[in-house]
């Protein structure tokens, strides 16, 4: 039971974690406020400007954060656990550039003032196809097949996504492609978080529900279906995964813009300190990618003189690194 | 009466011997200035923005005349005798013109309501449009005059907030109006900011007693939206805050002055307000 009570501890840490961050990107922004003064207005119902920033300005920003980073994080860990491949990741498999289509077909074209709930749909709608492709290209194939495909499919979603936003009527809209495939999290809403909020709890409740079939699955396809785990059909484990995965990242993208790496470098991280079962893995991951999320807003917004820097620039910054140590690993290996 | 003095003023140049000439403009700013001054006829093409509501505020009328896209090869078949551009558009194009023997005005983009009138003039003389120029020129001045009001230090300060969060700073057409409506430009008072983009948080953290939203360009993109952010809703209520439609002041036309009669108004509202 040792390995255990390690996940416990790890999961007790982050969430530490990531309650001492959220705690601190409320108070600590680009200006100076009374921040108690604030949290008085906000309970009295006050609007001062002070409870204004935090309410409606801070709060939804860092919510956002701990909700897309926890997505990434999970969805990282169960398609890592799935494809029982180190590299695969949302965002490198396209998966997020799917939903930055969906969502950018939606938002720009003024589908969306017929409901604002359309916005996660679309996304939700990118990221399924995307998976869907994705599975049936790759198949049984090995690393290579699924990289060049996730490749393939993250281009091609991305050039879509720009010609999309160049054919639409607003003249900003082709300026802002950087939103799209690099991500950012500001001056978001409350109306934001409204409707990422079910795709986010329904999606990871679905990839949570398949982590012991996860475990099951490192053994081989044929011993986990003896052990009485149904991989494929309506109710089987593929399905669970691909719609939990298209739900959550889809209602993200469409609130954030894809931002790369945080399923990929999370899952990296944690593995060692969870024992190497998937299942250990899920929840450490999506506490991980909350917290790695909300590191990184605080850094793009401290940094930032004037234009703000996007939020997927620095996770790719932290990111793309461990993505060349492990392909250097796989070189080495020869696999 | 003003309408039949118009009339006959616009027809003495067509009684004239001498053809008017045949006008071509590259900008969306000349190309309302030709379309207030030109004669039927007279206009061989404008650019298709002048015919977009949002960025052109004579956009009905642009539709009665031809417009070409500001290439030089479009400019040069159309064979104009005077060619209109802004100094910063449609550069080879200009050139392209002044090659082939037209007669090409380069107005600078205006950056203060005494550049209006002078725009006009210089384009009515070379137009052979001239008096109605000093028509056009003249219910300017008065209109300016009885709209502007004098500065006080102690007036009240106003930001103009643009999409993706841009203010406008001084030396713009739009600082000055702000300045003959008696209210001081956010962006000079608070001068220690260095980047033209100003965060939702700095506003309303440091509070302009007007906001008024640089409304531009049709659609939706991240960067409109951002003008309708409920924090800014709920820091600017009321009297607080103002919707401008950008093609106003986009160009320094006689309708310019709209956007000062509507921040007049907005001005008297702040100081009932409570």
């Amino acid at each position: 039971m040792k390995p255990d009570r390690n996940t416990l501890l790890l999961n007790i840490v982050l969430l530490a974690g990531v309650v001492v961050l959220s705690g601190m990107s409320l108070v600590w922004g680009e200006t100076r406020i009374m921040v108690w003064q604030a949290l008085g207005d906000i309970l009295a119902g006050r609007h001062g400007a002070g409870a204004i920033i935090v309410e409606q300005l801070r709060l939804p920003r860092a919510l956002l954060a701990i909700m897309v980073g926890g997505t990434l994080g999970l969805s990282g860990a169960v398609l890592q656990g799935y494809l029982r491949n180190p590299l695969a990741d949302p965002g490198i498999l396209g998966v997020s550039g799917g939903a930055a289509l969906g969502a950018v077909s939606v938002f720009y074209t003024g589908l969306m003032q017929v409901s604002v709930m359309a916005l996660p749909l679309g996304g939700l709608a990118g990221a399924l196809c995307a998976v869907v492709v994705l599975m049936g290209l790759v198949g049984r194939g090995g690393t290579l097949v699924l990289l060049l495909a996730g490749a393939a499919l993250s281009s091609f979603a991305a050039a879509l996504t720009a010609l999309v936003l160049n054919l639409v009527p607003s003249p900003y809209a082709s300026f802002e492609i950087m939103h799209w495939l690099m991500g950012s999290l500001t001056d978001r809403t409350f109306t934001h978080v409204w409707i990422c909020l079910p795709g986010v709890v329904c999606g990871m409740l679905l990839m949570l529900s398949a982590g012991r079939a996860l475990d099951a699955l490192t053994l081989g396809e044929d011993v986990a279906e003896s052990l009485g785990f149904r991989l494929h059909g309506v109710c089987g484990m593929q399905t669970r995964i691909v719609l939990g995965a298209a739900l959550s990242v889809g209602s993200c993208v469409a609130v954030s813009g894809a931002i790369g790496f945080v399923g990929l470098v999370v899952p990296h991280l944690l593995r060692p300190l969870t024992g190497y079962q998937p299942s250990r893995l899920l929840v450490p991951s999506a506490l991980g990618g909350s917290l790695l999320l909300l590191g990184a807003d605080m850094v793009v917004r401290v940094v930032s003189a004037g234009t703000e820097l996007q939020l997927g620039v620095l996770t790719a910054l932290v990111g793309a690194p461990v993505f060349f140590i492990r392909v250097i690993m796989l070189k080495r290996t020869g696999s | 009466m003003a309408g039949i003095i118009a009339g006959i003023l616009g027809c003495i140049p067509i009684a004239r011997a001498q053809p008017l000439p045949r006008v071509v403009s590259v900008n969306v700013c000349t190309d309302q200035l030709l379309l207030l001054l030109a004669a039927p006829g007279q206009i061989a093409g404008i650019t298709p923005l002048a015919r977009d509501c949002w960025n052109a505020v004579l956009c009905e009328r642009a539709r009665q005349v031809p417009v070409l896209r500001p290439t030089a090869e479009n400019v040069v078949a159309a064979h104009p005798d005077v060619v209109l551009g802004e100094s910063y558009t449609a550069a080879v194009a200009l050139q392209v013109a002044r090659d082939r023997g037209a007669r090409v005005i380069v107005l600078p983009p205006a950056q203060a309501l005494a550049d209006i009138p002078d725009q006009i003039m210089v384009v009515a003389r070379a137009i052979g449009a001239t008096a109605r120029g000093r028509e056009l020129t003249g219910a300017f001045a008065s209109r300016l005059a009885s709209l502007s009001t004098g500065r006080d230090p102690a007036d009240p300060t106003a930001a103009i907030y643009a999409a993706s969060g841009f203010v406008t700073r001084a030396g713009s057409l739009p600082d000055d109006v702000l300045a003959h409506a008696g209210l001081r430009n956010y962006a000079t008072v608070m001068a220690q900011q260095t980047s033209a983009r100003l965060s939702m948080e700095m506003l309303i953290a440091h509070p302009p007693d007007l906001l008024v939203l640089d409304r531009s360009g049709q659609g939706t993109s991240l960067a409109q939206s951002m003008l309708d952010h409920p924090a800014l809703k709920q820091a600017f209520a009321g009297a607080h805050h103002l919707d401008m439609p950008a093609r106003l002041w986009l160009c320094g036309l006689p309708q310019t002055l709209d956007s000062i009669a509507m921040l007049r108004a907005a001005r008297d509202r702040l100081e009932t307000a409570p």
